[in-house]
């Protein structure tokens, strides 16, 4: 977790139910590993990466939440300040591709910010499918999103998840380029430690002009 | 203000210990006899010896953890036999005890061994018995497994798995997995408005590591009618309580801490979710996990926050050189530092550092919810 030079820090979250992969997805692409040995995710944990997109590096700070239904209150009031959203749901898992449009109804009532979404279908690996390619790219184009199908098991398209993200988030970032600096005073193209914590609500602000 | 009047309520109260509403029932059934602490007694040690003989596998210790684990638990082969003796005697007539020396006592650690007797009687299970009967004319812990379909089944069976990944007896299809779903799937039935909750599966399975699942399972239904922990997992919004509590006495005893969480935002729910949520099963080292846990089952609520206070105490340091937002957060989340600790130091600590009442918890457990209205 250095604090390396980096254009842009945005704050994404991981939703959707228990046991569809949410981890292992983060795992694979922050750590590249997979791990049978996994805890189930307790409120929230959050990761860091660097993501190159052309010319710029964007930091992301990807908070995991957990799955079960209960959870949902609570880490709702700390989806405040997302920009980029990663819905996922399992292709063995008829019911967590069934709650899956539950989780982005909640995410849009609950904020008024434009957001950069994907819809991700995961276990790709497993033979068991329930869920078809094509109801997941209804439910992608009904919200206007980026579908993938991927596997962490296998790290297929996991890389390609955060690639499409943060295409859309350069975009959104790079046309609200000026807001976005002044509002997290960059020194020297970089973000001074003390105030990078300091910010870590300003991509908020961002959000707010996208 | 608010902290000015904290700190007097503490100062006033400092001294004081009472008990968590200890009550002894002096018809209570006589003991079963006991014999010297054996761990190839006790069921999950048969399992384990099975796991060891069978595969050989990589080295645990006494629970199946394959991580290194502090078992500087006692101070010498002398205290320990010394110990048992105490214990032995003391269980077998528990209701003559007084709540005092039952309270010393267990603050010095249970000895392994006997914890699969002690706990019933610190919970006082017997109620827990009378309660289920009155309530839900259930008595007998298979009873509330006779179903054939469980709600929660499926979360469960999720979960299990997904348990201590670190722990041997958690992995793939073992007698104590299948003990772990058995006794979730008891309690989502017997606390129904409660049912399942992510994070009991930590808990309990901390449990069924030194119990049998029927005494487990007793024990948690108590935790949830008696120690008052349902809301917490039937609603895990309902953390904020612990939160603010937390959060005051942060402010007391560790202001700088307290003033650097709040300088990067560092919300309690980020890093004390999990504590709260398994108590501290996930955080702790498992035999420091027990001592903390059999000092909850006397003492009441109060312990939760003197635990996490502690675990503050040995962050701080580190924690305030790193003043920002995520290494910091990272740091508090992660346990590693807290696999070395001293049990009997941290415990030591925790008690003598973190001197209040319940009264303390009481006033602040009403100004949160004076602010709440």
């Amino acid at each position: 977790m250095s604090l390396g030079y980096y254009d842009w820090l945005v704050k994404v979250i991981v939703l959707g139910d228990s046991g569809v992969g949410k981890t292992n997805i983060l795992t694979q692409f922050c750590d590249s590993k997979f791990s049978q040995n996994y805890t189930a995710t307790i409120g929230v944990d959050f990761k860091i990466k660097i993501l190159n997109i052309q010319d710029k590096k964007i930091k992301l700070q990807i908070w995991d939440t957990a799955g079960q239904e209960r959870f949902r209150n609570i880490t709702q009031t700390y989806y405040k300040g997302a920009f980029g959203i990663i819905f996922v749901y399992s292709l063995i898992d008829r019911n967590s591709f069934n709650n899956v449009e539950g989780w982005i109804k909640s995410i849009l009532e609950s904020t008024t910010d434009e957001v950069c979404s994907i819809l991700v279908g995961n276990k790709l690996d497993s033979q068991d499918r329930r869920v078809q390619t094509a109801e997941g790219e209804k439910l992608a184009q009904k919200y206007n999103m980026p579908f993938l199908e991927t596997s962490a098991l296998e790290n297929k398209n996991i890389q390609d998840i955060f690639d499409r993200l943060g295409q859309n988030l350069k975009i959104r970032l790079e046309n609200e380029g000026q807001k976005v600096s002044n509002n997290t005073q960059r020194q020297s193209g970089q973000f001074k430690l003390n105030q990078e914590a300091n910010q870590t609500e300003q991509p908020t602000s961002s959000c707010n002009s996208c | 203000m608010r902290t000015t009047q904290l700190t007097q309520c503490i100062q006033k109260e400092e001294e004081e210990d009472e008990l968590f509403e200890f009550q002894f029932d002096n018809q209570s059934e006589p003991q079963q006899n006991l014999q010297t602490p054996d761990f190839q007694a006790t069921k999950q040690n048969e399992v384990h010896s099975q796991i060891s003989s069978q595969a050989q596998i990589e080295q645990t210790d006494q629970y199946g953890f394959k991580s290194k684990i502090n078992l500087k638990h006692y101070k010498d082969r002398k205290t320990l036999n010394a110990r048992v003796e105490k214990w032995r005697q003391m269980i077998n007539e528990f209701e003559k005890q007084t709540n005092q020396l039952i309270k010393e006592r267990t603050r010095k650690g249970i000895p392994d061994g006997l914890r699969i007797l002690a706990w019933p009687l610190l919970a006082n299970i017997k109620k827990a018995k009378e309660q289920a009967n009155t309530i839900q004319k259930l008595s007998q812990y298979s009873d509330f497994l006779t179903k054939e379909k469980f709600k929660f089944e499926h979360q469960i069976r999720l979960d299990v798995h997904r348990t201590f990944p670190d722990n041997v007896n958690f992995q793939d299809q073992t007698v104590l997995s299948e003990s772990l779903v058995n006794v979730l799937k008891a309690l989502s039935e017997a606390i129904p408005d409660m049912g399942y909750c992510q994070g009991l599966n930590f808990l309990t399975a901390a449990l069924i590591m030194v119990t049998n699942d029927e005494n487990a399972f007793w024990i948690l239904y108590r935790l949830m009618t008696h120690y008052n922990l349902t809301a917490k997992y039937k609603d895990p919004n309902s953390l904020y309580r612990e939160f603010y509590i937390l959060d005051n006495l942060i402010q007391q005893y560790h202001p700088i801490t307290s003033k650097i969480l709040k300088r990067h935002n560092i919300d309690l729910f980020y890093f004390t979710t999990e504590w709260f949520i398994t108590l501290f099963s996930t955080a702790l080292p498992i035999n420091l996990f027990y001592r903390v846990f059999e000092i909850f089952l006397v003492e009441g609520e109060k312990t939760i926050f003197r635990c996490a206070l502690a675990i503050i105490h040995y962050k701080e340091q580190k924690f305030t050189q790193l003043n920002d937002f995520e290494n910091g957060l990272q740091y508090l989340r992660s346990n590693e530092d807290l696999l070395n600790l001293d049990s009997n130091q941290f415990i030591n600590l925790m008690l003598s550092k973190y001197k209040f009442s319940k009264t303390v918890i009481q006033q602040l457990d009403q100004k949160y919810k004076k602010n709440q209205k």
